[in-house]
Order: structure tokens, then sequence, then C-alpha cells
């Protein structure tokens, strides 16, 4: 048998994004608090991950979580999730992040 | 570090120069260094330890690298040292060395960093003129300088990565020379327990001229494999060489047999192929080592000259098959490790690591990531000996801190050298499949992020190209995205992934079980494996594992309990109504979430586990029974409070929870001859069950049957009041060298011989003989006291003692007593 190898590659371009269905588990919960109103809305319905969003560990990860999977760590419910996740999709394309 | 060298780590290589062996003697020079012995000469040669006879003083001050300091009231220390496990002077709200104060709390559990000097008088005698000398640090926690004689040598800022500095420009050929080392770790630096110091090995290489093989400059790697034969691809960096030099590189057998040889004009940069009939090829079954000699000749006489281990293996990761070890499919059964040692703090023993290595082994682990950060290279060379693989992690941070001062602060700067020490120095050890280039990093999905991702990717596969690469994906993997023509890695170009996993070759999830079958379903061309997993979710990995090829197994976190990370995975009992999250605070100081405990120990969910990967047929433990108003809160990360107990003798008549752990379909539970509880099992159960009985006092015993037939049996008996304390040494001999360590453990016994549970009772050890106690402590999750004292609290009926030895041979007695027991005694040869 042969051994596989994993070659370097010679420069970076941006990958390009594939076309996605706006909702509360395919952005992560940093580009949506980046919109006042969507983060007064999601504050609004959840104002425990509004408390824990004062603390400078969650602040950094943002970026990695998506409201659904702030479900799994317990920052928000799962009714929370799903009102909000309904009221996300239901966004006019102008009132959602610039992603 | 060559890794024979570090197997016995007291021998020197000598190299000869023209017809003879030259030794280099370093020696005293004045009463003033009376205290800086160095108990042998160093010669000629590579990977030579220089760990003796320093000097420490720990806190800051002016002046402290000058040649000229008064260093006369250091404290002398052997290494590896690690400051921060050191007892703190006495004061309120401190045992040992811990301190509810410390500024990182639970991250580094409990316990205090600062600023630590290190000195070192040492002295060449006739060194050739043409001599290069170079010292090499492992690993200083967290950032160092190093001085010689008052020159600033470099400032390094990684604290798992090696490095090295060229003494030759600042050398006193003829006098003393002192070596300073300012190491400090300052405010919140991790999170979890790192140690303080130098606390990784240190060597000095003595090389006769200016041409030499170049760090790290040997890559070798199994490019064809069959069973008549192997192809072996090795490339050496060299430096300072002309064509007239030669490199030769051989390949021995383990017996110590030539097998295969080439030889090349010397140059910058020379490829071979190594041609090997009848190879016997490394796997986690069968870890056959080659040792690999690279020779730089002048004349046909070695000038330079270093050996490494290496296994002839070809990994192979792809959807279909998983991943296979020279064609034989292997799934991982793998543990996440930080690097401390437990009671010896951060403190880097061969010993301790390879011990660390087979308590995993003996419960069926056969993979470790080590996390968050490049394992020591004698925890590699031990993997490389026993046949377990190893995942490599670069980093835990970019450029987004988790704390405010861990590595962030110095990535942008530093990631590239530290990136190629790890990948180049650990490149060539066996146990090595892959190499991950960052633990749940804040921005890796961000647009700056996907970039840097591309980046490190793209940095390893230049300095190593023949493994793959991956990091550990936690929560929202991202958008689905394509990578740019010319930027997907090698097959991928046009391909959907999500963001995170773009420039991934194999992708790691933390904690997303359920992701995996359905991200395999989007992206099918992907191969996943959970880089950290919840003890409680065992099974369900398992069963995953088992049935889909895609999936190649899992790293718990952790399989071995940590200092840091405080009661991470401890079970509190909280009143009934307390709120659901309870907050951690000192003494406990141990993460409390592993499989083997701090010293070594099997905790439950390890025996479920047991039962679960096929290593047993039936375990069984009790529920520790939750006082009256209270509830246990139990966390993710961790397991309910249970105990191999049958002794409660606050519980008679009360219901206590037996849990049986078993493979079988249907078990029993007996309770002083009398059936007290049968239970089928099907899928659903996951091979476990809870049979609640009334607490007598007698013996329990469980059996396991499947299809009517007997698979296993337990039984626990009621001990009764505490007798003796007994010594077990895990090896009756060892070496003498002064990195040679004897672990001891120290049990409690009740008149029958059985441990007795539950019991935190004062032991304390006498030593005769050559050799120091380094450690002595338990398993509990609490801080209790010293790591280091002579006496120590047992926890669970158990402690270990860790003995390391002075230098020479001898026979080491200990006694342990413990007020109204019957001593024990052990003993041990240094040979």
């Amino acid at each position: 048998m042969d051994a596989p190898t994993y070659p370097p590659t010679k420069t970076y371009s941006p990958p390009i994004a594939a076309p996605f269905e706006f909702s509360g588990s395919t952005v992560s919960a940093n580009e949506l608090l980046s919109v006042p109103a969507i983060k007064d809305m999601i504050f609004a319905e959840a104002p425990g991950f509004k408390l824990a969003t004062q603390s400078p560990q969650l602040q950094t990860h943002l970026s990695n979580f998506s409201l659904f999977s702030l479900v799994d760590i317990g920052l928000l419910t799962q009714a929370q999730f799903d009102r909000l996740d309904a009221r996300l999709r239901a966004l006019p394309a102008g009132a959602r992040p610039a992603l | 570090m060559s890794g024979r060298t570090q197997m016995r780590p007291d021998r020197r290589q000598f190299i000869k120069v023209g017809a003879t062996a030259m030794l280099v003697p370093v020696a005293l020079s004045s009463p003033l260094d009376a205290r800086s012995v160095s108990r042998k000469g160093i010669g000629l040669g590579r990977d030579q330890r220089f760990e003796l006879d320093w000097l420490f003083r720990r806190g800051a001050a002016e002046g402290q690298e000058a040649t000229a300091f008064d260093d006369s009231g250091w404290r002398k220390v052997d290494l590896p040292h690690d400051w921060s496990i050191e007892d703190l002077p006495p004061g309120p709200d401190r045992l040992g060395p811990f301190d509810a104060k410390a500024e990182s709390g639970g991250d580094t559990g409990f316990t205090i960093g600062g600023e630590g000097w290190y000195r070192k008088h040492f002295r060449f005698s006739d060194l050739p003129s043409t001599a290069q000398v170079e010292i090499f640090f492992e690993g200083i926690s967290v950032v160092s300088d190093v001085w010689l004689n008052g020159r600033h040598l470099g400032e390094h800022v990684h604290s798992y990565t090696p490095f090295a500095y060229d003494l030759t420009p600042h050398l006193d050929r003829d006098g003393v020379n002192i070596l300073a080392v300012r190491v400090r770790n300052i405010g919140r630096t991790s999170r979890w327990y790192a140690g303080s110091g130098i606390y990784r090995p240190v060597a000095i290489n003595v090389l006769p001229t200016s041409a030499r093989i170049a760090q790290w400059g040997v890559s070798a790697f199994t490019r064809r494999l069959d069973d008549a034969s192997a192809e072996i691809d090795v490339i050496s960096r060299l430096e300072h060489v002309d064509p007239a030099l030669m490199l030769r590189t051989r390949l021995y057998d383990g017996s110590g047999k030539k097998v295969a040889e080439a030889t090349s004009r010397a140059s910058g940069e020379v490829a071979q192929t190594l041609h090997l009939a009848k190879p016997r090829p490394w796997s986690p079954a069968s870890p056959s080592l080659y040792t690999l000699e690279t020779s730089l000749l002048s004349n046909e006489k070695v000038i330079d000259s270093l050996d490494q281990p290496f296994g002839v293996r070809i990994v192979t990761f792809d959807p279909d098959q998983g991943m296979r070890i020279n064609g034989e499919r292997i799934k991982l059964r793998g543990g996440c490790v930080h690097h401390d040692n437990g009671v010896l703090g951060a403190a880097t023993f061969a010993d301790a690591d390879e011990r660390r290595v087979l308590l995993h082994k003996a419960r069926g682990f056969n993979a470790f990531r080590s996390s968050h950060n490049p394992a020591s290279s004698a925890f590699r060379a031990a993997c490389d000996r026993h046949g377990m693989l190893l995942i490599e992690e670069a980093f835990d941070t970019w450029h987004f801190r988790k704390r405010a001062n861990d590595y962030h602060l110095y990535f942008k700067d530093h990631w590239e050298d530290d990136l190629a020490a790890l990948v180049l120095s650990a490149r060539n050890s066996p146990s090595v499949i892959m190499w991950s280039i960052g633990n749940e990093v804040p921005e890796r999905a961000t647009p700056v992020g996907l970039e840097w991702s591309w980046k490190l990717a793209n940095a390893v596969h230049r300095l190593d190209p023949t493994r793959p690469v991956t990091a550990a994906i936690h929560s929202f993997a991202g958008r689905p995205m394509v990578a740019a023509r010319g930027t997907a890695p090698e097959g991928r170009e046009g391909k959907l992934d999500y963001s995170s996993n773009l420039f991934l070759d194999v992708i790691g999830y933390n904690y997303k079980l359920e992701d995996i079958d359905a991200d395999h379903a989007l992206f099918p061309e992907r191969v996943f494996y959970a880089s950290e997993s919840f003890p409680q979710n065992a099974y369900d990995y398992w069963a995953l594992a088992e049935r889909a090829p895609h999936m190649l197994g899992e790293f718990v976190w952790t399989s071995m309990d940590y200092i840091g990370e405080a009661g991470l995975g401890l079970a509190q009992r909280v009143p009934v109504n307390a709120p659901p999250y309870v907050p951690v605070k000192f003494p406990i100081n141990n993460a409390y979430c592993g499989d083997i405990d701090l010293i070594g120990g099997q905790k439950p969910q390890s025996m479920w586990r047991d039962v679960v990967w096929g290593i047993s047929p039936l375990e069984m433990t009790v529920g520790v029974p939750v006082p009256e108003g209270m509830k246990e809160h139990v966390v993710r990360q961790g397991w309910p409070q249970e105990s191999v107990s049958w002794t409660w003798p606050d519980s008679i008549g009360k219901p206590l929870a037996v849990r049986v752990y078993s493979s079988g379909d249907r078990v029993e539970l007996w309770l002083n001859g009398r059936k007290v509880g049968d239970r089928t099992l099907g899928p659903v159960d996951k091979m476990k069950t809870e049979i609640k009985i009334a607490y007598e006092p007698g013996t329990i015993e469980a059996i396991a049957y499947r299809q009517g037939i007997e698979i296993g049996r337990k039984t626990i008996a009621t001990a009764s009041t505490p007798a003796k304390v007994r010594l077990v040494p895990e090896r009756s001999r060892i070496g003498r060298d002064r990195n040679a360590l004897a672990f001891l453990n120290v049990d409690i016994l009740d008149s029958a011989g059985r441990v007795m549970p539950g019991l935190q009772q004062p032991v304390t050890l006498t030593i005769n003989g050559p050799a120091d106690l380094i450690g002595f402590g338990a398993a509990g999750p609490r801080a209790v006291g010293s790591f280091q004292s002579h006496q120590a609290l047992t926890f669970e009926g158990r402690a270990l003692a860790v003995l390391r030895a002075r230098g020479k041979p001898g026979i080491v007695r200990i006694e342990a007593q413990s007020e109204s027991l019957l001593g024990g005694a052990a003993t041990i040869r240094l040979e």
C-alpha cells in the first residue's frame, strides 16, 4: 500500500458561501447580536442569556454558538429557541445581519 | 531528544573525533560554586542531560541574570521542577500549594504562579576551539528568558514547545559560565493547571564543529509498505556542510541489526530512500520500533549523529473504511489528557509519563489527544513503545483570549515558530496520527478565522505532508461553504463543507454526538471523530463507532483527572431547592471528570466503560447515599458519586442504589445469600441498570448472564474497622539515575485485607535509603494539604507516594504509619 500525503496549497482565497436558510441554527449568536433590533428581541425573550453575555468568557465564544447550540448548554430553553427561531425566519432580508 | 537517550537518560553519547573519543568534563570552578556540583562530565555529543545542580529562587529582583549576582542563598534543585506544586508559606485559606485567593482561581486548581529564577554554574575544560555548544529546553512554563554570562539569549512564550539556544558565541571556554533563566507565570495564563518553572527536560548538545544535522532536521516517512518490503523516504537538513562531507542514514531493528542504509554527499537538504526487506510494521497491537541513525561523516569519521525511534506504518482515513493502520481497521478508544502528573504537578519524568500511558492501556484506551498543547517527548516516546496513538495539539487560542494572559497575547508573533517546533520535533513518532491546529478556537468560523485556519493547516502540511490536520470543533460549525480553487485541500476542491471544517483533513467534534451522522449525510466524503465526549455518553459513542465507518472513535474528556478546572465533573450534594447552577469553591481543586483518578485508580465511569468496551462483562458500584434534604447535582462532564463499597453503617435499612454495569442480558443481585434483584438488559439500557435495595451489612453479589450462561460475577463485602496500612510498590526494582521514580500505592485495609472505602486517614511515611519523597497525596476532589509532605490524607482509603532516586544504587526502605493501625513497609532496590 502507498501512504497518503497531504500537500500544502499555494495561496488563499476566501471561501465562497453556499446558499442557506436563515434561522436560529444557521447563524452565529455573535452575528445575530450585531444587529441591535435582533439583539433586543433575543434579550427580551431570554433575559438569562442576556445576563450570561456579560461574561467575558462567553463573549469570546459567541461566534462559535448558534442560538440552537445555546439550548444544548442551557443558556436558552427549547421553547425560547423555538419562538426566537420562528421570528428570525420571518425577518425580511433587510433586517438580517450582513453575512 | 533522542528516543534512546530518553529511555536511559543517564547515558551520554560520545562521538569519536579522529581516532579517539574526547571527553570534555564540566568541573567546579571555585568555592563559590561548591553547591553547583555537576556530578558527571559533559563530553561531545547530543542529548546530554543538564538537569542537576541548578539553583532556584522564587520571586522577582533586579540583576539576577548578572554573572556576578550572589546566588549563594538560593536553593539547589534538580530539574524537572515545578514551583506551583510546592507548599506556600502557611496562611489563612491555604492548604499546601493551594490558596483560595490564587489569581487564576479554580482554573489552575488554586495554585500560584509568579516569577522564579534559575541559575547554573558550569565550565568546560579542554573544549575544542571549533566545538559548538547548544542548550535545549523541552518546556518552560510559562514565559522564559535565558541569559548566558549576562547576555540575553532569547525569550520563549509557549509553555509546551521545545526550543534551543546557541551558547557558543557567549561561552567562556576557560572560566565559569553562568546560565540564568527567568520564568514568569503572571496573571491568568491558563484554563487548567500548567505549573511554573523548567518543568521538562534540559539537555546540552556539544558538537565538534559547526557542520551539523539541523535541529529536528531529519524526517522519515513510510511511503510504501507491503509484507515483503517497505520504502522509507528520509529527508535530512544539514547546516554548514560542504560536499566533502557524507550523510549516512541507517536503520536498525529491535535487536540492533542493521537492516537498511543509504549514504549520500552532504548538502543543505539530502533526500534518501531506505529499502527495508520483511518489515515489522508498527501498530497498536504490535508496536515494533526500529532505530533511525543519521550520521554526518568527515573522512569516514562521525562528526555528528543522532538516533531516533522509528515505526514503519501507514495510516489512512476514508469514510468507507474509517481509520486503517497498515490496512487494518482500528477504532479510536481515546482519552483527552492534560500534561500534569497529579501529585508531581507539571514536572515531567519519563517514568511518570510512561505510567500514565500504561494506566490507560490497562483500561483499554488506545489513543490520546494531548490537550490542548504538545505532549512531552517522554509521553510521546511511551506512546511509541506501547502502541498508543496520539493527536498532538498546538493551540488552545489563536488571536482571541480565553483567559486574560494566555497565549493569545503571543500567537500573532510566535505561532509559526511554535507550530514548527511541535511538528518538526514530533513528526518521526509513529504514534502521532494527526496534528490539531486548535481547540474550540473562538474566531475559527469568522472570515479572519477562516484564513487563519487555512494558514495553520497549510503550515502544517508544509512541515509534514504525511499526516492529516484536524481541530476540535464545538457547537456551531459555521455555514456551508466551498473552498476556492487552489485553496482547498487536495481532493476537496469544489466540495461543500461547514466553514470551520473546510481546511481540516479529519474533523474533530467536541460534544456533537448527534451531528456526526447528520453532517456525514451532508458531506459524505468526510470522516469524523469525537475530539471530546462526556463520560455519560460512552455507550452511544461506542455504538456509533461500531456502526459507522465514518466515525473514527472518541476521546473522552478526560481519561484521567487533573489539577485545575476545579470541580468540572464533580457531582455535588446540594439542598433540594438549590438552583441548577452550583458554583465550585475552594478547596475543590481537581477537575474530577476523569475515568482514572489523580493517582491512577479507577473511577465508577471507568467501570462502565470497561463493560462498554468489552474489557469486563460485569462491574458493580453503589450510589453514595444522599443526605436527607439534599439532592445530587450531576453535571454533564461528570458522574454520580458512586463507590465500590458495601460499607454504609449509617444507612441500615435504607434503600441504596446498586448500579450494575454489564454486557449481559440479565443480571441478578444477591444479598447475604438472598436474591434481591433480577433485571433483564436490552439495548435501551446501554449496559447499565440500577437496583435499589435496603442496606444490611454483609456481602452483595451481582451475577450476569447472557443467553442463560453466566458471564460474570462481582462481590462487594462490608469492610470492618481499619486495621493496617499496606504499602505496595508498583515496581520493586528501578534505576538509580536521578530521574528514576518509584510509585507506591498506600492503602488502608481492614483485617480481611479489604480497602477501606470512604476513609480519610492520615498516613506518615519514613524513607531510608538513596531516594527522596517527591510526591505524596490522594485522589480526592478537594485540596487537603501538601503533595510534598511525608504525611498525607487518604481518599477512599488510598494514596500514592512517589520517590525519586538520588543517583546511586542501594536499597530504599519505606515505612508507613497511621495512628492505631498496624504499619506497613516496603523496599525498593535501586540498580
